[in-house]
């Protein structure tokens, strides 16, 4: 007879339905597996066949079909096995089929018939949900990350044999208990702006940079302390709201990178490919069409450290999600839209020695113009107009360091930032963006009005300095941002006069 | 009297199909012009003429030389198409001061005012990677000497040269630039829109034929040039093997006055013109107005030097810069302002030409 489960799948971050039907027959002995299996898939009947002898069921020679619909879409990964395996239970009357349609089931098996964890739970489970599915049958494993979906009546599975005597109603299973979002508060990267001794002026811009989603280069020597302020940066970020840590966890539950345990991202991520970093491993795509780590960073921090040592195709690519904040990973047979909206942070050294400017005359600069000029230019024009704030790192004194003065922890930023960033928010309650640097220019001339002193002092920088077109607009985005920080309605002269301190330095770059 | 075209076709082509130097071509141009008019046309027969002016292995060379030639094509090609005055030794318009230095180019490639060569003239040049001092003393006395209506000379070189270019168009002058490549070529090339202006504005000129790249040596042998049609050489700052330091070493050999802008003690981008200064004590000078009295003319009248009212906080940075430069966060300490009021003051300042803002978050006063 046939036996119909109902099954899920992805496509990106969106999950789609399968029926997984299995019919069993008398005839030569075969497990054809149809609708499009990819290899994973395929594989299923050795571990099916497996699972279900080492549970003590049955598995004598029959001829079995397993069709997965709908036929015409590739189906990928391992969570077919247990729908399978429940699909030829049911077929050939083991277990009862009365509640079989009751559930969406997802699972891979061991070959003693247990059932282990699976990617992409959280997105498959939303999208059913909102298909109008509600109860599920899914590894155990997978149960903290499913608790959170609160519409949905989860029954966490150890092995075959539970779930069948489950689906027999001979054993109860509690549905898992429904567990509320609270962001963790915690700093999971252990940097605090309270171990980063001096650097008043990076730090300054470290505030400025997240309290209005600017992107930020941070540019000195070696060892002057670049890659220690941007670990900072998560601490004095905004704890994550639910849609977002929903967003993000979604995506890294694709990828397979979360940790069953805590079962939903909390802390806001920060990536930190190397510099080796592939266009695919970056971006996106690939064979499996996978997410990169511009979106593993969604809602966090993409930190490209040493930038111009990264391939420059590369960070050309980079372009697309810094504008759009989604990235479009395309493949033969479709196209997936994964969310990309992350703060860039940059590091870069002065030139390719890394002692340019120094006074140290144990580290003297040994690179000639030409060789500096083309190193910097490897961050192309179109990239450098998505990065507002230019800081320079340089190093500590040695007395400094030791010196016990207290400095100002990440949590007393980090108040200061959220009050800046709810300006923010009420502010463009209406124009579907979150924070200044997201502008367009008819927003800037909405919201960022000048008085006629600042109006004065930027004519006069304008001049002074050589300015851009591209490098004002640059300016009264940070210069807005200082403002909120003040909670200032109109923008004031100093703020302008402060923000001109972080424009870019090198006359390379406005050229 | 001006050159006929066949005897500056005669010229080129003794430069590029028989690759002769400024020496021995000057050697040959003591021949009647009618006799270096007819050499090219036949390089063989002109043995024994060119021997009695230049000596037996010059002969053999020109007498070697094939009648067409592609970089003599080409040199004449591009003096087409680019407009190029040629300017020959013994020439009207042949500047008289390079006529009394050692080895005079025997021809100038010109694009531009060729009339600047006879104005006075003074050379400003220097280190390639100036201090921001450095720079700005090329610039501040080349924009004075520019505006009294001297002629700024010099390499188009980055660096110092560059910024004597340029202050001299920004007043409104006149410059001239001694190339050290053909004519028309730009070396280096980020300064092609400098040589586009001071073609328009100015003159370029070379002893090079058009299409000769750039190489070494040649710069050297360009800088007596620079000096030979100068009245004095400006050094504002220079490194210890800095090329400013032949220009200085013609210049002294040409009779010119040597000036030089003292530097910083342990400063290495000023050793070289430190030197130069200790040698030569009377060459120092503070002040565009040393060089202007030095050569017999008056300043311009000074603009009355505008008092600036200066706060609290800016009277303390102002003096504490005076001693050398401070980091952001000594300034900080000593103002005891906030990160966010002292970044304003500092761009304040900037603005209001007071301070610069150096390396590694330092500050310095100009």
């Amino acid at each position: 007879m046939i036996a119909t489960v109902k099954s899920y799948a992805l496509d990106g971050l969106k999950g789609y339905p399968v029926d997984v039907e299995v019919d069993t027959q008398k005839g030569i002995a075969s497990f054809d597996v149809v609708g499009l299996p990819s290899g994973a898939v395929k594989e299923a009947r050795n571990r099916v066949r497996s699972a279900i002898r080492n549970s003590f069921f049955d598995f004598t020679a029959r001829r079995t079909t397993v069709n997965m619909a709908p036929a015409d879409v590739r189906k990928e990964g391992s969570a077919f096995d247990f729908p399978i395996a429940v699909g030829f239970l049911a077929s050939t009357e083991q277990i009862s089929s009365a509640r079989l349609n009751e559930f969406v089931m997802l699972g891979e098996l061991s070959l003693d018939g247990s059932l282990r964890k699976i990617n992409g739970v959280l997105p498959i489970l939303i999208s059913a949900v909102q298909a109008g599915y509600k109860k599920f049958m899914i590894p155990a494993e997978n149960a903290t990350e499913a608790a959170f979906v609160t519409e949905a009546e989860v029954y966490a599975v150890r092995n075959l044999s539970d779930a069948a005597a489950f689906l027999g109603n001979i054993v109860q299973i509690a549905p898992v208990e429904h567990r509320i979002y609270s962001a963790s508060g915690q700093n999971a990267y252990g940097a605090d702006l309270k171990y980063v001794k001096g650097q008043v002026v990076a730090k300054r811009a470290l505030e400025i940079a997240v309290a209005g989603g600017h992107n930020l280069i941070l540019c000195g020597q070696a060892g002057a302390g670049k890659t220690m302020l941007a670990k900072c940066i998560p601490s004095i970020m905004p704890d994550m709201t639910f849609e977002e840590a929903v967003e993000t966890t979604k995506i890294h539950s694709v990828a397979g990178i979360l940790d069953p345990a805590e079962g939903m991202i909390k802390t806001r991520p920060f990536r930190t490919p190397h510099h080796t970093a592939s266009l695919f491993s970056l971006i996106g795509g690939g064979s499996k069409s996978t997410a990169g780590e511009v979106s593993l960073a969604h809602n966090g921090v993409l930190f490209l450290d040493e930038m111009p040592e990264y391939n420059k195709r590369t960070l050309e690519t980079l372009r697309q999600p810094l504008e759009d904040g989604v990235v479009t990973v395309t493949r033969v047979a479709r196209s997936i839209e994964y969310p990309a909206r992350f703060m860039l942070v940059a590091s870069m050294n002065p030139c390719p020695c890394g002692n340019y400017g120094s006074s140290d005359p144990n580290k003297r600069c040994t690179c000639t113009y030409n060789e500096r000029k083309r190193y910097i230019g490897r961050i192309s024009g179109p990239l450098l107009d998505r990065i507002d704030l230019f800081v320079t790192v340089d190093g500590v004194e040695y007395d400094e360091l030791r010196n016990p003065q207290h400095e100002e922890s990440s949590a007393e930023v980090r108040v200061r930032v959220a009050a800046a960033r709810d300006v923010q928010r009420r502010r463009f309650a209406a124009d579907g963006i979150h924070t200044n640097a997201e502008m367009t220019n008819a927003q800037i001339e909405k919201y960022c009005r000048l008085d006629a002193a600042s109006e004065k002092l930027l004519a006069a920088a304008y001049s002074k300095f050589g300015l851009s077109a591209r490098g004002v607009t640059r300016l009264l985005k940070v210069a807005r941002t200082i403002a909120d920080l003040q909670c200032r309605r109109d923008i004031a002269a100093s703020d302008v006069a402060e923000a001109v301190q972080y424009k870019a330095k090198e006359r390379f770059y406005d050229e | 009297m001006n050159s006929s075209d066949a005897f500056i076709k005669a010229v080129i082509w003794l430069q590029t199909a028989a690759g002769l130097g400024s020496g021995t071509l000057n050697r040959i141009l003591t021949l009647s012009r009618s006799a270096v008019e007819r050499i090219p046309s036949d390089p063989a027969g002109s043995y024994a003429v060119v021997k009695s002016a230049a000596g037996e292995r010059t002969a053999q060379k020109v007498s070697a030389a094939p009648t067409d030639d592609d970089t003599y094509r080409r040199a004449l090609n591009i003096i087409a198409v680019k407009d190029i005055k040629v300017v020959c030794r013994g020439d009207a318009d042949y500047p008289e001061a390079l006529e009394h230095i050692d080895n005079p180019p025997p021809v100038l490639y010109t694009i531009g005012d060729k009339s600047l060569m006879k104005s006075r003239c003074i050379a400003v040049v220097g280190s390639r990677s100036p201090t921001r001092q450095g720079e700005k003393a090329a610039h501040s006395f080349s924009e004075v000497l520019a505006k009294c209506s001297l002629t700024i000379v010099s390499g188009l070189a980055r660096g110092i040269d560059a910024a004597a270019h340029r202050a001299a168009l920004e007043a409104g002058g006149k410059t001239i630039a001694v190339l050290a490549t053909g004519v028309d070529r730009v070396y280096p090339a980020e300064n092609r829109a400098l040589y586009e202006e001071v073609a328009a504005k100015g003159l370029l000129v070379s002893e090079y034929p058009p299409g000769t790249d750039a190489k070494a040596y040649r710069f050297p042998e360009r800088n007596r040039i620079v000096s030979g049609i100068s009245e004095a050489v400006l050094i504002p700052e220079a490194r210890e093997k800095s090329g400013a330091l032949i220009t200085a070493d013609c210049a002294i050999k040409q009779g010119k006055e040597l000036f030089v802008v003292p530097s910083a003690v342990y400063s290495e981008h000023g050793r070289g013109s430190n030197r130069l200064l200790k040698e030569l004590q009377g060459a120092m000078v503070l002040s565009p107005d040393d060089i202007l009295e030095s050569l017999g003319l008056y300043s311009a009248p000074a603009e009355a030097a505008s008092v600036m009212e200066l706060d609290v906080d800016e009277e303390k940075i102002m003096i504490r810069l005076g001693l050398g430069n401070a980091h952001f966060e000594e300034l900080l300490a000593l103002t005891g302002l906030k990160v966010s009021e002292l970044n304003a003051l500092l761009t304040g300042m900037e603005i209001k030409g007071l301070i610069y803002k150096a390396e590694n978050n330092c500050y310095g006063v100009y």
